[in-house]
């Protein structure tokens, strides 16, 4: 049975389609702001790359902020069932999960068995996202992907303590005004970002193996930094944006069945 | 991604509508009042009603006029008016917009139904230590004189010194004679008959409770945050009163049909904080998964918390000020916590929905406390999140109804297990 | 080393005292908020020690407090749950605000490495009744340091401490009264560190230490000392950053109006046969804190400052969701405005956005 989970959030759209339990393709792209059209196009380049059509599909979850504009879907989920799907698939055995992603942050808590036992949403502030790293690249003229890597070339410990966007926007521009190492106000908004990650999982009281998914959880900077926070063994999937999406396709496998 | 999507709540009693009628009624009364030269008073915080009721004085209450236009959504508007005076977004949403209504140069027609100019104001530190100080620069504009009633924080639990209730008790005989020099005055005789009314008034919602407890719940927090209007507002009337004994009669017949919410009820939860009043079909929300609202613990402020057996109508003054004094509200945590414990065990809650309203300093501090101990206590778990119950400018119905979502789902999980 | 570079240094290094009061097995007992009897500790053989913050970002603390809960406050749990307060036999909070008041709740609910206690003062000043429920609070309160001391507390020893920390309060006053000058001795932002590290080190040796400072800089005319004359006032100030800054844009800091500062000392404890109703009336009948009614004795005392050290702007600095303060600066701009300009400045604890702060100050001290 071939099924697909497509998990539109407000930055990045992911599209996994899977046969019985194995990965047949998948498609992270931007959502923009046409997510009906965006939808459709992931989902075309990943039946493409698998080499099938829609109708071989058998049944679709949608997941993600943007669940409810996705047009040729056949159910929908919460992005915790679907991150906890997705993470119990890839690691039997853990005790929660933190998705860091454009807008949205959140910690899931799990039992033994899987089942989640508690979780927390980012409220609506963007700081401890993608949206507001995105924003400190552009302060700092680097490229988003590449701060995480240039974070661990740090030497010094700087303190970027406004927890709030804007402020903290506003300090890291006096750091640059200031000649501040680049590397270091770096690994000072990466620190900043975790103690708020941190903070999120702490409200839940977050313990045991814990996978970190989500756009953001490429960041090698941030994951070194929430790994010393953290008291926790923290993993990151290989590829740790399309884990929604993966969750989606086997519920949507698990519904048919 | 924010969309505002709102929808009134659904009420399902008979009496709920005409508790509405009631509160209608009561603000053209004041209206009345006013026009016809009788001095207004303003009040806000747990002034206990009982003294303005034996007073037979028209009051505007603070926290009651904005609740009442947030339902309308034009609450917005005059948070904006407060907030170009000056006053931060940081100030409690209910008082910016009673700013706001007191100050604007024009109102709209439907606050106008319901507002007048104080006359004096009587404001208390119970429940919100800094909040009356908003009231200030009313007084300020509308040459109103002012009359400050001092709260100790209960620091007791139920055993509340004597002394501190004789220091309250004493704060009370102050509010009477500042209002007395008003030309308001408290007959004696009537306030013993207020408080013998008052004690009435929760022994009745002592019994609707219990029968709010029923499975299926034979109303959701929709129509008992309507019902609570009697509690808080009326205590110390007979229309309190038969207000009351009306709603518990409609509910008894629910019950015994076994008429509920839903007919079939999966979950129960309950709500912590205050509700979305633009938004109250946010309660109803969860309804389609079969999940109801079965209590709210904003009902339960100013003396839903409380043993009637306190009341001593021989004492008045006392009465009413233990009676403030063990509030719910009244940090510290203790009676607040006994209260979330008993009402999750009782009304069998399967989950508490805890929204922090950003520009409130009292209720967002109880969050972590209650989650807790309401976990550890009873393993009923909490999800938290924000939400501000008045001004629509801050909701985000998405990301409200995203933890809803999420937690409802993780509810019946774990049923099914 | 001088003595002003002393008091300079044991702010900045408030370690050295502790550890020199608790060699001897002596008790500290911590505390938070201006209305805190510190006498009925000191009394008792216990060092009080007001506990501050820092401008480090907050981690665990988030998770126990809402965001919306008052920074100042929250960092003082972050850092009690980080035990940098176990140092302390006891903590002691007073009722000044709803954030104290949840503060209370979670240190007594999750700080298990020292116990808390709650003063319950009333918020109504002036009052006599206020003033006899106070009394039984004090008692109480009395009784819990005369337990964790393990001393009797006599009329005589409560006279003594009220004596001791008047006399600090003079001097501080004095200190500060060199700030009233055409060009002040002291710079604002020396006095508040030597304020801060006063409050917090045993008063016999503070007292000592403020004689000679006064000495040492009563000569002095501090650089740059002519600019236009400011007052900051507002939410509590428990690092010179923002002082700093004013100094740095050309502002003459003269008066400020905290409580780690004049709030501290500007009045003195009354004369009375009775040492508790001392304690009580000096607390009572001291309007300074923003939480107090009625806010007219308030007026009257920021008043009094603005002519005595002849401001010429005011900066109302509110940290955020700082209720006390964050109520009444709408009322009370309108107030002061008659006498000089006033800029509120909406910021955080740590004062992290300074770069958005700078250009409005800048723009103030410039208008002046």
């Amino acid at each position: 049975m071939v099924t697909a989970g497509i998990d539109v959030g407000s930055l990045v759209t992911k599209v996994v389609l899977l046969n019985q339990d194995k990965i047949m393709s998948n498609e992270v792209l931007s959502t923009g702001v046409d997510i009906e059209g965006a939808s459709r196009k992931a989902m075309d380049a990943a039946l493409n790359k698998a080499g099938i059509s829609l109708k071989d599909v058998e049944s679709i979850v949608a997941t993600g902020a943007g669940k409810k504009k996705v047009p040729f879907e056949s159910g929908q989920a919460t992005e915790v069932m679907c991150d906890t799907k997705g993470a119990l698939h890839l690691y039997p055995s853990i005790g929660g999960i933190i998705d860091i992603g454009g807008e949205n942050c959140r910690a899931i808590k799990c039992d033994a068995d899987g089942n989640v036992v508690d979780f927390a949403l980012n409220d609506k502030c963007a700081s401890g996202t993608g949206i507001f790293l995105d924003a400190m690249a552009k302060a700092l003229r680097v490229k988003p992907e590449e701060m995480g890597e240039l974070s661990l070339q740090s030497t010094q410990d700087i303190e970027v303590t406004s927890m709030c966007a804007v402020f903290a926007e506003s300090e890291v521009v006096s750091m640059i005004h200031r000649k501040m190492p680049k590397y270091d106000i770096l690994k000072g908004i990466h620190k900043s970002i975790a103690s708020r990650i941190f903070g999120l999982a702490n409200r839940i009281l977050l313990e045991g193996k814990i996978i970190v998914i989500g756009g953001i959880a490429k960041n090698v900077g941030l994951v070194s930094i929430l790994k010393e926070l953290m008291d926790s063994e923290l993993v990151v999937p290989e590829e740790p944006d399309i884990v929604g999406a993966l969750g989606a396709a086997l519920l949507a496998r698990e519904r048919r069945a | 991604m924010t969309t505002k999507v709102t929808a009134p709540g659904k009420k399902n009693l008979e009496t709920t509508l005409e508790i509405s009628k009631a509160i209608r009624a009561y603000y053209a009364g004041v209206k009345l009042a006013k026009m016809e030269g009788k001095p207004v008073v303003w009040s806000y915080g747990l002034v206990p009603r009982e003294i303005f009721h034996a007073a037979e004085a028209p009051v505007l209450y603070l926290e009651h006029l904005p609740l009442m236009i947030g339902a309308k959504q034009l609450s917005g508007h005059y948070m904006q008016i407060a907030e170009e005076e000056g006053f931060s977004r940081d100030v409690c949403a209910f008082h910016r917009c009673f700013l706001g209504c007191s100050v604007a140069k024009e109102r709209e027609p439907y606050l106008d139904k319901f507002f007048v100019s104080p006359d004096l104001i009587v404001a208390s530190n119970l429940p919100c230590m800094s909040e009356t100080k908003s009231f200030l620069y009313s007084a300020d504009y509308h040459d109103a004189p002012y009359y400050f009633l001092d709260a100790p924080i209960n620091t007791w639990g139920k055993d509340v010194p004597e002394y501190a209730i004789d220091y309250f008790a004493g704060q009370l005989q102050g509010t009477i004679d500042f209002m007395a020099e008003k030309g308001i005055h408290v007959d004696w005789d009537r306030l013993k008959e207020a408080v013998r009314l008052s004690k009435k008034l929760v022994e009745l919602w002592r019994e609707i409770d219990v029968c709010r407890r029923a499975v299926p719940a034979p109303i959701s927090s929709v129509d008992g945050l309507t019902a609570a209007y009697p509690l808080i507002q009326l205590p110390g009337t007979q229309l309190g009163v038969t207000l009351f004994e009306r709603l518990l009669e409609e509910l008894k017949g629910k019950v015994e049909r076994k008429e509920g919410v839903l007919e079939d009820e999966k979950l129960r939860l309950m709500w912590f904080g205050v509700p979305p009043f633009y938004n109250m079909g946010l309660l109803n929300y969860g309804e389609k998964y079969g999940a109801v609202v079965v209590k709210s613990m904003v009902e339960y402020i100013a003396g839903g918390g409380y043993d009637p057996a306190i009341l001593d109508p021989d004492q008045p003054l006392k009465s009413l000020a233990y009676k403030a004094l063990i509030d719910i509200v009244n940090p510290t945590a203790e009676n607040m916590l006994d209260f979330i414990v008993d009402a999750v065990n009782d009304f069998k809650v399967d989950g508490l929905v805890g929204v922090v309203k950003r520009s409130c300093g009292l209720l967002p501090g109880y969050m972590r406390l209650a989650k807790d101990t309401v976990y550890e206590n009873t393993g009923v778990p909490t999800t938290i999140f924000d939400l501000d119950g008045l001004d629509i400018r801050e909701y985000d119905d998405a990301t409200s109804k995203a933890n809803l979502d999420s937690f409802i789902e993780a509810l019946l999980a774990s049923k099914r297990r | 080393m001088g003595s002003l570079e002393k008091l300079m240094d044991i702010f900045e290094n408030p370690q050295k005292e502790i550890d020199e009061w608790k060699k001897d097995g002596k008790k500290i007992v911590g505390h938070r908020c201006l209305y805190v009897p510190e006498e009925i500790i000191h009394a008792a053989g216990m060092l009080p020690y007001p506990t501050f913050g820092t401008p480090e970002p907050i981690s665990k603390a988030d998770s126990y407090f809402q965001p919306c809960a008052c920074e100042f406050v929250r960092n003082i749990f972050d850092l009690s749950m980080d035990k940098k307060f176990d140092f302390l036999d006891t903590m002691v909070l007073c009722n000044t605000c709803d954030a104290v008041r949840h503060l209370y709740n979670m240190w007594d609910s999750y700080i298990d490495s020292v116990p808390c206690y709650m003063v319950n003062n009333p918020q109504k000043m002036y009052d006599e009744s206020g003033i006899q429920f106070y009394l039984h609070e004090l008692e109480k309160f009395k009784e819990l340091m005369e337990d964790l001391s393990g001393t009797k507390i006599t009329d005589d020893a409560l006279k003594n401490s009220i004596e001791l920390f008047d006399e600090t309060r003079r001097l501080l006053k004095e200190l500060n009264a060199l700030r009233m000058r055409d060009i002040p001795a002291i710079a604002g932002s020396e006095f508040l560190r030597v304020s801060m590290a006063s409050m917090l080190m045993p008063k016999e040796k503070a007292n000592l230490l403020l004689k000679e400072i006064i000495d040492e800089v009563k000569d002095r005319e501090i650089k740059d000392g002519d600019g236009p004359r400011i007052m900051l006032t507002g939410s509590v100030m428990d690092n010179p950053t923002l002082i700093e800054l004013v100094e740095e844009m050309g502002g003459v800091v003269v008066a400020d109006d905290f409580c780690t500062s004049t709030k501290y000392f500007w009045y003195e404890t009354k004369p009375n046969s009775n040492p508790m109703e001392a304690i009580a009336r000096f607390n009572l009948e001291r309007s300074v804190c923003g939480h107090t009614h009625p806010v007219s004795n308030r007026y009257d005392y920021m008043n009094e400052l603005i002519d005595d050290f002849n401001v010429d702007g005011i900066i109302y600095f509110n940290i955020k969701y700082c209720h006390p303060f964050v109520y009444e600066s709408a009322t009370i701009k309108k107030q002061l405005e008659e006498k000089a300009p006033v800029l509120i400045l909406e910021t955080d604890h740590s004062l992290s956005g300074l770069g958005q702060l700078k250009t409005r100050v800048q723009a103030f001290i410039e208008m002046l």
